[in-house]
């Protein structure tokens, strides 16, 4: 009877120890910051580069439209514009155009909540001075995705809208069918090469003073790379759907369903097979809490601590953890501070 | 930090034990009324009634704010609820379990969580009315922050507090409690790290 005890005593111990969990609970708590205080709240699934006059800027969605000067690299530099009537749900830019999609929503009384109506495509010549819409009627119901090449190059820069699987061109007038597009939500342009893809994600690890090579886009929870003709190789790093990418020098920062993570490159762009831990406050921040809709680096030439990034956080899931309301909205990076941290 | 722990355990096993030799000491002198080795039962000696025997069980409870000790401005003081049941082996040492439930906010709006389930031995003495429980208590935590969990984790739990016994069945009293929460990583002990707070409850105890 006690050889019984001893042996369940045993059994239990070693299904502790092997079933167990070891994650740098601690070492994480001590990266974190005092958070600032929040200035751009909202859902956001886009930042974009659009240049106008010259000048680069940044433009980003929270139901309106928050833009600022690419190069104004501090905290409280956004400022809210001129936005469409509706809720804006996304943004995209070419050469010329700022692009939005709007949403319209009915109190319906019968269920007690906002449902959804109508959605719109809005474009903008005049950084965001006036929007004309170009096309009007896409039911709620219908899946519609604006997406874009978001180069460094200006003159790279096209913007697509994918609504219910037909592919189509924007312009600053109208949207043109493009068959390359049906069924694809993002792309990017390898030095004007486009390549579309049906993950969320693409992006390229053009440097403003080099061509892009290699194009790393996602496909459910795994990240491919390409060249201009071959796939070079895929990693499934994280547990859930990927839905930004971010290049910079020495990493690739992967935005999903689970957090932010990221993953170590060579010099030829080949991923490594793991990510690895970081050594700012990215763990903590755009935490495994929360998905990581969107994530922008503005001078990929840099190295992931000596560069500038932005991520924005919303709920993951079904919201049953600890995520918190006053955490949804957009971070940044800035080397000087050294930590990511609400804008 | 691993060698001051033993040598803390080691340090506290002492003290305990020669607290006990001492009090059991005094409490057998006190039948040799003469003084000559030998103890004289006359009948007139009244049986002493006394509070805690061996098998006398009781139900802790505790509420408590919780200090973090050693993590500067990133944790901040958070609380904890405790349950325990415990039983005399003798009427001063007993036996038992401790499951706690505790919390520390973090400076960046996060909540560090820890559910420790410790067994314990008490060495109680006590003066008229009142009882002085010192308890040394180890096991292991379920530890959690965001999506991070470690577990098990290892607790040390040493404990000092002081009761007043209100009647046979309920004392109420405060304790001061020091709880050692070490995070070991073989493949990355640059990740090495332990957690120390102390706390101050307010308790109420059940006997039975």
């Amino acid at each position: 009877m006690k050889t019984n005890k001893i042996v369940t005593l045993i059994l239990t111990l070693g299904l502790l120890v092997f079933t167990g969990c070891q994650d740098p609970i601690f070492s994480t708590i001590n990266k974190e910051v005092s958070l600032e205080k929040v200035t751009i709240s909202g859902d956001i699934n886009s930042i974009v580069r659009y240049t106008y006059g010259g000048v680069e800027y940044l433009y980003l969605q929270n139901g309106g439209i928050c833009r600022k000067v690419a190069s104004n690299s501090y905290y409280g530099a956004w400022s809210k514009v001129n936005a469409p009537s509706g809720v804006v749900i996304q943004m995209a830019a070419d050469d010329l155009t700022l692009y939005a999609l709007v949403a319209t929503y009915y109190d319906n009384l019968s269920e007690y909540e906002n449902t959804g109506s109508t959605k719109y495509v809005y474009a903008s010549t005049d950084n965001a001075a006036s929007w004309t819409c170009i096309r009007s009627g896409i039911s709620s119901g219908t899946v519609a995705r604006l997406f874009c090449t978001n180069t460094l190059d200006f003159t790279n820069r096209k913007a697509f809208i994918n609504i219910g699987g037909t592919g189509y061109t924007c312009s600053s007038t109208s949207l043109t069918e493009n068959s390359d597009a049906n069924g694809k939500y993002s792309c990017a342009s390898l030095n004007g090469t486009l390549k579309f893809h049906d993950g969320y994600a693409a992006v390229t690890n053009e440097t403003p003073t080099t061509d892009g090579t290699i194009c790393y886009y996602s496909k459910g929870s795994n990240v491919y790379y390409e060249n201009t003709t071959t796939t070079l190789g895929n990693y499934d790093y994280v547990n859930g759907t990927i839905y930004s990418l971010a290049y910079t020098a020495d990493t690739l920062l992967i935005g999903s369903g689970y957090g932010i993570a990221h993953v170590t490159h060579d010099s030829t762009g080949a991923l490594a097979s793991s990510t690895s831990s970081f050594s700012t406050n990215a763990e903590s921040t755009l935490s495994s809490q929360y998905e990581v809709n969107a994530l922008l680096t503005l001078d990929p030439s840099l190295s992931e601590t000596g560069g500038v990034h932005y991520g924005s956080l919303t709920f993951s899931g079904t919201g049953s953890n600890s995520a918190q309301f006053n955490h949804i909205g957009l971070w940044a990076y800035y080397p000087a501070r050294g930590n990511w941290n609400c804008e | 930090m691993k060698r001051i722990s033993k040598l803390f355990l080691t340090t506290f096993v002492i003290l305990a034990f020669s607290m006990a030799t001492s009090i059991f000491a005094q409490d057998n002198n006190t039948d040799d009324e003469y003084g000559d080795g030998d103890v004289y039962d006359d009948g007139t000696v009244e049986e002493v009634y006394e509070q805690n025997g061996a098998g006398d069980q009781f139900i802790s409870l505790k509420l408590m704010p919780c200090f973090p000790l050693n993590f500067g401005k990133q944790l901040y003081v958070g609380g904890a609820l405790s349950v325990g049941y415990h039983r005399f082996l003798t009427k001063y040492i007993a036996l038992g379990g401790d499951f706690l439930f505790g919390y520390n906010p973090t400076i960046g709006s996060n909540i560090f969580t820890y559910v420790p389930l410790t067994l314990a031995v008490t060495f109680q003495p006590y003066i008229g009315k009142f009882e002085f429980p010192i308890k040394l208590g180890v096991g292991f935590a379920v530890e959690n922050y965001l999506s991070m969990n470690y577990f098990p984790g290892l607790i040390i739990k040493p404990e000092l507090g002081a009761y007043y016994r209100f009647n046979e069945n309920w004392s109420f009293g405060i304790e001061g409690q020091f709880m050692y929460m070490p995070q070991w990583f073989v493949e990355h002990p640059e990740n090495d790290s332990y957690g120390l707070f102390i706390m101050a409850a307010l308790s109420a105890r059940y006997h039975f």
